[in-house]
């Protein structure tokens, strides 16, 4: 071959190698302008669904601000402690957004806030975050700040985006702010009047708020002292600022009482311009007060002015907060919680069972008392740090506005769905009253039931762990439940096979040493559920459920109304109602065995359509006594609420689920039950028995709920997607799945979960070996054949 | 056939039985599902994860590549100039070009057969629960394309000396620059972070992996490769030079 000089062959590989660099790069940019992309995942997680398509197009006018911080970090830990890398999350914000864009038809203007963005986004009401950059500033460290999140704007209304860091929550987050804002621009037409009478009662406010801050002194030190006190000098002189700007105050605080007056004759109308009534009513008291004081003749009166100018400026800040509740709430829905029948209630109660002023005389009386109160106090502490945490971990951060809901009085119009969670004992006949109009009156009722107490190890008062029976609820809410053709049976369903494991605590003693261990057995009352009704975005993209202590439900059709059975158990399932059945696992394992199965049961279902009444052809149930407050001002002059008008058919929806997912009611009427304060005074030592008891049961609840706390996980999904149908929010069901495409695995114990790891690891490596080497042995064969046919077969 | 095709496919034929006639592809292979299974199976902590996916073992499997597939690459052409063969090949009738796809062809059967005997994993994990399909076919077209990639940078610095050591060196260096190009000058230059991102194989496998096929991503992959390829013809065709 002929040879080329090393100048001329350099130069040609240079030219060819920079000519297909250059071309390559061509390519890679038309390529990046001219895109398509597909996405195989099987629910198409990374694509848009129409849901998400339809809330944006449904815009005529929609702007987008982006607040996204230029100059992030490589990595930032989330919440959970997991680093992100904050290149791929700010672009699949990015992108995100863009997809929006294009489905919006030209409608969807995206602007990118510059200069001060952090800045700008947080007056915009977004969440700024540190990474781990700091610099030292006057002796301390300061942490520098990021923002990533966007500002939705429609007409005259704002949604906002806070904080962007889960590129997995992005779709569900923008789309439920899509509907959301689209929902407030709509209904604040219909509630113009209330929303003008807020911003008169805020606007009027704020005046009178800002005379009293020019009013004041600028350089009297209050400022450079970290509590804000003054000396008297100093007080003096404001208070002698007040006087003089007096007249001006008044101009601009007369203005309150008259917006005030317009927004109280719209009281009972909606909540948030009651809180906001209330809030500025207290402002005008205070003002009148601080009138007062001003114009006391003696100085020292003069100078508690200053403190009633120190509340008007607290309860303002209040005012803002409760004017702009208001100024959201158009359209707004929460889901209502009701709290009775002993059913499971997230909401921390702050009222103590001791009133504190009580606890000093009641150890004078019985020495143990105080002890009592102090540990009573902690038990408190912990329910309400429980029930704290649920609140906010479960529900609000995952954007689910919940509220409190005491079926004594009228469900609020803001509550946009109602749950039941698994109810022990008996509604009264008014509060299942109360549910059944509010279903007819077209409300969605989620009821999730708990028919029996069932607890594998018992807590005792004296610290023992003992075995326990079934023992059955007293709930009443399956007789309402009838009347719309989901019936409970009362009994639970259990897997002969396809089963969850339970939790146990044991001890394990080693010679002198003893030990507590947490040890997994199959339990067949923990049924893992496959066979979901695909038709309904509810259960349709959740492989399995695993159900503790869930009721098999009996469906029956009628005109007029749809029941759908969502969840099925196995044929191989069997139904337990006798209180004896062992709790034990190898016990109930044997136990199962020897039953035949009876399955596929129901153990969760809709109800859709026109429904009948309950209480249909008989008298109302009476309302309870109204508690009054003496100490209310207005509690004379209140005049009976307006009754709703009485239903015997409507159209509602009932969402019903056998099993209320092991979260067993948790408030101080069920963990202090039997609590009397007149017990602690009365110096007997039963007291302690009584708080052992207590101690126990809320040491129960936690037993309980660590026994089958591993199959929470997998349910959530479910939960969340039963709150979204609740307030009606079925597009978001499915987007939401998306974020919790959960496959679980099928439940093998520790020998099996062996032989497929050794399988995995060394079965298949020697199965490729052997057909290696079974693939070597065969070519040398084949040689020796060939050998020996070239050799005319003189060889062996 | 064309002359050319059945000269590439005599040659890719040819490596592909030098590898399966030794056992230099039986172990490797091995070595590499052990890998896979450990990184799986006990690293990962599939049964207490309960999950039936594969995407951990899918995103992780990049980096096993980049000491997998220089140690199948790294003799494709130094081994022939060694011992001197690679003269007995140019006197066949065919081009440096058709040596090298022919090579680069032997190579991709390797990472093939190894992708294929992988499915294992993927069979053992449906076994257990629901996998995704989609995600499963996405991250194997990822791998394929990583792999591939790699082999082209693995045959180019095979062209470069007639050291296998060397060349296996050279390839892992270059496969973990440019698998993490971004992150690399992102540390030191931080303003160029983002620019170097559109040379990261890490970035445009991410996008595959989640199951989402971006033409963009394979155009990236698919002239990685040719411009790999064009500079190994162009380092063959160096041994001409006086």
């Amino acid at each position: 071959m002929a040879k080329t000089s090393k100048l001329t062959g350099g130069l040609y590989v240079t030219a060819v190698i920079t000519a297909t660099v250059v071309i390559a790069v061509l390519v890679n940019i038309i390529a990046g302008r001219l895109f398509g992309r597909t996405d195989l995942t099987e629910a198409n997680l990374n694509t848009l669904s129409q849901a998400s398509r339809d809330a944006v197009a449904a815009f005529d006018e929609l702007e987008v601000t982006l607040y996204i911080s230029p100059d992030f970090p490589e990595t930032i830990r989330d919440e959970s402690g997991q680093p992100r890398v904050m290149r791929d999350v700010a672009q699949a914000f990015r992108d995100k957004i863009e997809e929006y864009r294009s489905y919006a038809d030209g409608k969807m203007v995206v602007r990118v806030a510059d200069g001060d963005i952090v800045e700008q986004a947080k007056t915009a009401n977004l969440r700024a975050f540190s990474g781990e950059e700091a610099t030292a500033k006057d002796g301390r460290l300061e942490f520098k700040q990021y923002v990533l999140g966007a500002t939705f704007h429609y007409a005259d209304a704002m949604e906002v985006f806070p904080l962007g860091l889960y590129p997995e929550h992005y779709e569900f987050e923008i789309t439920r702010l899509l509907t959301r804002l689209r929902d407030k621009v709509d209904h604040a037409a219909e509630m113009q009047d209330l929303l003008t009478a807020g911003k008169n009662v805020h606007e009027a406010v704020g005046a009178c708020d800002k005379a009293l801050v020019d009013a004041a002194p600028k350089d009297d030190g209050a400022g450079a002292n970290p509590f804000g006190l003054l000396t008297a000098d100093a007080a003096e002189k404001r208070v002698g600022a007040y006087q003089t700007a007096a007249l001006e105050i008044q101009k601009a605080c007369d203005g309150v009482a008259p917006t005030l007056t317009a927004a109280t004759a719209l009281q009972g109308t909606h909540p948030s311009l009651d809180s906001l009534a209330y809030m500025a009513t207290a402002f005008s008291q205070n003002y009148g007060q601080f009138q007062q004081a001003l114009a006391a003749t003696e100085a020292e009166q003069k100078q508690t002015a200053l403190q009633f100018v120190e509340n008007l400026h607290a309860i303002k800040a209040e005012v803002d907060s409760e004017a702009k509740n208001l100024e959201d709430s158009p359209g707004r829905k929460s889901i209502g919680f009701v709290c009775a029948g002993d059913a499971f209630c997230p909401f921390a109660d702050d009222s103590p069972l001791v009133p504190p002023e009580l606890a000093p005389v009641l150890g004078q009386k019985n020495p143990f008392a105080q002890q009592v109160v102090q540990q009573l106090g902690l038990m408190q502490d912990r329910i309400n740090q429980v029930l704290g945490g649920v609140e906010r971990n479960l529900f609000k951060r995952q954007g689910f506005e919940i509220a409190k809901v005491d079926l004594a009085k009228p469900v609020p119009t803001t509550v946009g769905g109602l749950v039941l969670f698994g109810p022990k004992t008996a509604l009264t006949p008014h509060q299942l009253f109360q549910l059944d109009q509010y279903v007819l009156g077209g409300g969605s009722l989620v009821v999730f039931l708990n028919p029996w107490d069932a607890q594998l190890l018992n807590v005792t008062p004296k610290g023992a762990m003992s075995v326990t029976q079934l023992t059955k609820n007293t709930s009443n809410i399956g007789e309402l439940l009838a009347t719309w053709g989901i019936t409970p049976t009362g009994a639970l369903v259990a897997e002969k096979s396809d089963h969850d494991v339970v939790n146990v605590l044991s001890v394990v003693r080693q010679g002198q040493l003893a030990w507590q261990t947490q040890k997994q057995f199959p339990y067949p009352l923990l049924p893992v559920l496959h066979a979901m009704a695909t038709e309904s975005p509810l259960v349709r993209s959740i492989a399995s459920l695993t159900l503790p202590w869930v009721e098999a439900l009996t469906v029956t059709e009628a005109p007029g109304r749809t029941v759908t059975p969502l969840i099925e158990s196995t044929k191989d399932a069997i139904t337990v109602s006798d209180p004896q059945f062992p709790l034990e696992p190898t016990a109930q394992l044997a136990r199962v065995a020897q039953t035949a199965g009876a399955g596929p049961f129901v153990v969760a279902a809709t109800v859709t359509g026109e429904l009948t009444s309950h209480f249909a052809g008989k008298e109302a149930p009476a309302e309870p006594a109204a508690e009054e407050d003496p100490e209310s001002p207005d509690a004379a002059k209140k005049e009976p609420a307006v009754k709703p008008q009485r239903r015997d058919k409507g159209e509602g929806r009932v969402l019903v689920i056998g099993s209320n997912l092991g979260l067993e009611p948790l408030s101080q009427s069920t963990i202090f039950a039997g609590f009397d304060l007149a017990a602690l005074t009365g110096g007997s030592f039963e007291i302690i028995d009584q708080f052992q008891q207590w101690r126990a049961n809320l040491q129960n609840w936690e037993v309980r709920l660590s026994q089958i706390q591993h199959t929470l996980n997998d349910n959530i999904q479910f939960l969340f997607n039963a709150l979204d149908w609740s307030i009606q929010q079925e597009a978001l069901v499915e987007i939401r799945s998306k974020q919790y495409q959960r496959r679980p695995l099928e439940q093998l114990d520790e020998g099996q979960q062996s032989l497929v790891k050794v399988a995995a690891v060394a079965g298949a490596p020697i199965l490729f070996i052997l057909f290696g080497l079974l693939g070597i042995a065969w070519r040398r064969r084949r040689k020796r054949r060939l050998v020996a046919t070239l050799t005319g077969g003189t060889r062996a | 056939m064309t002359d050319a095709l059945r000269n590439v496919s005599a040659i890719a034929k040819r490596e592909l039985a030098f590898y399966f006639g030794s056992p230099i592809a039986y172990v490797a292979i091995t070595v590499f599902l052990a890998i896979c299974g450990v990184y799986l199976f006990v690293v990962y902590d599939f049964f207490n994860a309960n999950q039936a996916t594969i995407r951990p073992l899918i995103e992780q499997i990049p980096l096993f590549f980049i000491l997998y597939i220089p140690a199948i690459t790294m003799r494709l052409l130094s081994e022939e100039k060694r011992a001197g063969t690679i003269e007995l090949l140019v006197t066949w009738p065919v081009t440096d070009t058709q040596i090298i796809v022919g090579k680069y062809l032997g190579a991709l059967g390797i990472l093939a057969v190894t992708l294929l005997m992988s499915l294992v994993f993927p069979l053992i994990v449906g076994s257990l629960g629901e996998l995704d399909t989609g995600l499963v076919i996405g991250g194997y077209l990822g791998l394929f394309l990583v792999g591939a990639a790699y082999a082209a940078m693995g045959l180019l610095t095979s062209t470069w000396t007639q050291n296998q050591i060397i060349a296996f060196i050279l390839a892992v260096l270059l496969c973990t620059f440019f698998y993490a190009i971004d992150t690399m000058i992102g540390s030191v230059w931080e303003s160029a972070r983002d620019a170097f991102a559109a040379l990261s194989m890490k970035a445009h496998f991410a996008n595959i992996a989640r199951g989402v096929i971006d033409t963009r991503d394979l155009v990236f992959y698919a002239t990685f490769i040719v411009v790999s390829l064009v500079c190994a013809v162009q380092s063959l065709q160096a041994r001409n030079w006086k």
